[in-house]
């Protein structure tokens, strides 16, 4: 199998699992008790002329299968319809609040790796030393600690103390934004990097210790060598499902981060929507996070793909 | 906060938005941070003022959004049809109100108001703005308070003339409160996008908008123009921080300059800020338990007075609210009792029955009396974001367990809790947190009692509560009002379909470098409050 037909292929299976997953979501969300016409409203205005507007408004007393092909296919064109709480466009909605989750997952992704896969790697390089016990430590501690700490402890030390970050807020423009999302960025990298650090030294600590590694060396491959070709490429497998695992969790909206700094995006979006009975918004946001989660999923079955020449060799057998 | 947002989505009524805590603006000379700070800018101005609110602003509409945090939004940059002030009383604003008769109420514009485009204002503009909340097929979430309204028509260029179905002494604070005044040819040419960031609106108050959305909050430009002279700071932002240990180090670090509703659980890390002064202003909150007296087992007096005997409101008071709160003797908010009643109030609360004392003795003796005297079990449903209700419901929870009763607390998002108050198949045990923003005594009342009730959670309709509280609705002086309000809450104190718990204060805190003229009042929430700030000191 080529790469382009295995690419086709993965492509197909999440289109229908994405189509499977909106009638899902749309089924569950009309099940949940409430009705947001009232919820709007509230029981003192919810005067059946009011309740029928706000309906027939939303298309909430059509049957079920017509709300939902409706929602379909305007959802394939973009349009997710009106926000019940705030009548903006879903699109609009969720746009407004996307970037900062974006930024905030890929800034602190990129501590984390920079920071987790290089001292995963030394920690199972010298492994037993004080840098694996240090490395340990660290990341015991950082698990142990709860999201909300870590962002108030950040807060007071840079931001009351120092006075070197804010302290909450988005940010206007590239280099504010950066620098408001250095501290949620930094909170959000101390949950991430015992994850990713203590998955690198597994699976380098595994590859080291594979008779093909000493074979490499009997045969008197370079150390460089061995590093590259064997030992990391070889690790990065399951270095890079966590990598992605995590990203993708990110980009969901890391809840707790962004209440603590007070950032607005999906994830404090998705807990209020959901607290209001929003469906247009919690539909699109659960859909939205579901396709994010299997394009990283995607992306990194084809870097699999590329990676691992025994993948290929099976595809091109099959 | 949390509450007086769940009203206005609830449509609880209350107006509840007036009464939460406040504004502020402290101004920090030291803050440095790019996003916000209240820098003087000389001659007791200040450049930027940034201020902390604890929900979104879903919308710059007040029929679209009536959360108290929006409403303190909007009311930044819009006027109300005719103003409040700090006692509560309605007072001239765009326009000057009269009230001709019981059922009619009218409105003179004043001759100087311009909307922010150079516009002025019209008596069409006026109508509009008070028509949108009017009549069964309106969609505003104020329409609720609007339902006495028979009609309202411009009967000269300068005059709105309102008709009301029956007497609606708070009327005056109806309007002073929720009747955001909008350009109407703005907002039909706006349509759906009304109030949304394309399109917040067009006013006439003293700061206009010039960005808005519900993520990054509002940044208002100030109206030079304004009818009332303009306001000190040149630019007000506005900005969400929902958890309140985010805004205290914000205001720590003179990032925000003022921050509107502090939980009063925290106060007390609040009170310890020494750039911010924390304002506790009596309010209109009050907190009921509610049982349903439909339903069993509630439908027994003999359960509800135990129910009443297991809670120890002085001891909870404390813990609770950091004391912040006093414990309630009647369902009508004491600073109402006294706005209304200056020379009777203490007369009035000594003629009441006094609300069960603690004692698990004494509800074990009730519990005997009644028809489940081995017991029963029920569900508690409590509003997450309320922080007193889940620690008062363990509480109860806890001290029940030993007459027999076992009550699961449920704790569920505000949405659950509000829908739950009025849904037959939710729990016939409720607690309940209400707010009222005028200083008239029989406001709330007729809206939880009483077969015409809209919100009579615990459906409490006998004969003389149906009596009375149509006593209490259509009285229009404090004279009408004294004896049927008496005899109404006497009659609840005895009966117990809401057992009044705390009389809950409302904390704003303020940078100490600005001024906030008169100190902060429970009646700001709807009125132009930034033109309360004379400057940094």
């Amino acid at each position: 199998m080529t790469f382009a037909a295995y690419a086709l292929r993965r492509v197909v299976a999440i289109v229908a699992t994405i189509a499977l997953l909106s009638l899902l979501v749309f089924a569950l969300l009309a099940l949940t008790p409430g009705d947001p016409a009232i919820t709007l409203l509230g029981p003192q205005n919810a005067t059946p002329e009011a309740v029928a507007a706000i309906r027939e408004r939303y298309g909430l007393g059509d049957p079920f299968l017509v709300q939902y092909g409706n929602w379909a296919v305007a959802a394939l064109q973009g349009d997710f319809g009106d926000s019940i709480r705030s009548s903006e466009p879903v699109m609009s909605v969720i746009t407004s609040r996307l970037w900062t989750t974006v930024w905030l997952a890929l800034y602190a992704f990129i501590i984390t790796v920079v920071v987790a896969i290089p001292l995963g790697i030394l920690a199972a390089v010298r492994r037993g030393s004080w840098i694996d016990r240090l490395a340990s430590s660290i990341t015991l501690i950082a698990l142990c600690t709860p999201a909300f700490a870590i962002g108030f402890l950040l807060i007071y030390v840079f931001s009351v103390q120092l006075d070197w970050f804010p302290g909450f807020g988005n940010g206007d423009g590239f280099f504010d934004t950066i620098w408001h999302l250095t501290l949620p960025a930094l909170a959000l990298a101390t949950l991430q990097i015992p994850i990713l650090l203590r998955q690198t030294r597994a699976a380098v600590m595994d590859v080291v210790d594979r008779d093909y590694i000493v074979f490499a060396r009997s045969r008197g491959l370079s150390r460089s060598r061995i590093w590259l070709r064997y030992v990391l490429r070889n690790g990065s497998l399951p270095v890079l499902t966590s990598a992605g695992l995590i990203l993708a969790f990110s980009l969901a909206g890391a809840v707790l981060i962004e209440n603590v700094f007070a950032l607005q995006g999906l994830g404090s979006l998705l807990v209020s929507s959901v607290g209001t009975l929003d469906l247009p918004v919690v539909q699109a946001l659960a859909l939205l996070t579901a396709i994010l989660v299997l394009v990283t999923n995607l992306v990194i079955d084809l870097l699999y793909y590329a990676l691992d020449p025994r993948l290929r060799r099976a595809g091109a057998a099959a | 906060m949390a509450r007086l947002a769940k009203w206005s989505t609830l449509g609880v009524g209350l107006l509840a938005a007036a009464l939460l805590a406040g504004c502020s603006g402290g101004g920090s000379d030291s803050a440095t941070s790019a996003s916000s700070s209240a820098a003087p800018a000389g001659g007791g101005e200040v450049a930027t003022m940034t201020w902390g609110v604890s929900a979104p602003v879903m919308s710059m509409d007040v029929a679209k959004d009536g959360l108290v945090s929006s409403l303190r939004a909007q009311a930044a940059a819009f006027d109300r049809v005719v103003a409040q002030d700090d006692q509560g009383n309605v007072i001239a604003g765009v326009t000057s109100l009269s009230t001709p008769d019981p059922q009619t109420v009218v409105l003179t514009l004043r001759d100087d108001v311009k909307f922010w485009d150079g516009t002025p204002l019209t008596a069409e503009d006026v109508a509009y703005s008070i028509n949108r909340h009017v009549g069964p097929e309106s969609t505003s979430m104020q329409a609720q308070f609007f339902g006495t309204v028979e009609s309202v028509e411009v009967t000269d260029p300068k005059t709105v003339t309102i008709k009301l179905v029956a007497p609606d002494p708070a009327m005056p604070t109806k309007l002073a409160v929720f009747a955001q005044v909008r350009q109407q040819a703005y907002d039909e040419a706006a349509g759906e996008a009304a109030g949304g960031p394309e399109k917040p609106g067009m006013g006439t108050g003293p700061y206009s908008i010039a960005s808005y959305s519900s993520a990054d909050g509002v940044v208002l430009t100030r109206n030079d123009a304004y009818w009332g002279g303009a306001p000190k700071a040149k630019e007000l932002k506005i900005v969400t921080i929902e958890d309140p240990e985010t805004a205290r180090l914000a205001m720590s670090s003179g990032e925000i300059n003022g921050f509107f509703d502090v939980p009063l659980i925290a106060t007390r890390q609040w009170d310890e800020l020494e750039n911010a002064t924390m304002n506790y202003v009596v309010g209109g909150y009050i907190d009921y338990l509610v049982m349903d007296t439909t339903r069993a087992p509630f439908d027994d007096i003999n359960v509800r007075t135990a129910m009443a005997h297991l809670l120890d409101r002085a001891a909870l008071a404390q813990p609770l609210f950091n004391g912040r709160a006093t414990v309630a003797t009647s369902i009508v908010p004491e600073v109402q009792i006294t706005a209304t009643f200056p020379n009777d109030a203490a007369a009035i609360n000594a003629a009441l029955p006094a609300v069960p004392e603690f004692s698990i003795d004494k509800a074990k003796e009730a519990l005997a009396k009644s028809a489940s005297p081995d017991g029963f079990t029920v569900d508690l449903p409590v509003d997450t974001t309320q922080p007193w209700m889940s620690p008062l419901g363990q509480n109860l929870a806890e001290v029940a367990k030993q007459i027999g009763v076992t009550i699961n607390v449920k704790p569920v998002s505000a949405a659950d809790w509000g829908a739950g108050l009025m849904d037959p198949a939710g729990s016939p045990l409720q607690l309940l947190a209400l707010a009222g923003p005028t200083t008239w005594a029989g406001e709330l009342p007729p809206i939880i009692v009483g077969e015409m009730a809209p919100f009579n959670v615990a459906k409490y309709a006998t004969p003389e509560a149906n009596e009375l509280a149509g006593a209490v609705a259509v009285a229009t002086t404090a004279e009408e009002l004294k004896q049927p309000l008496t005899d109404l809450l006497a009659n609840v104190n005895t009966n117990l379909p809401y057992v009044p718990l705390f009389n809950e204060q409302v904390a704003v805190a303020i940078g100490k470098d600005l001024v906030w003229d008169g100190g902060y009042s429970y009646f700001a929430v709807g009125q132009p409050w930034p033109m309360k700030i004379s400057g940094a000191q």
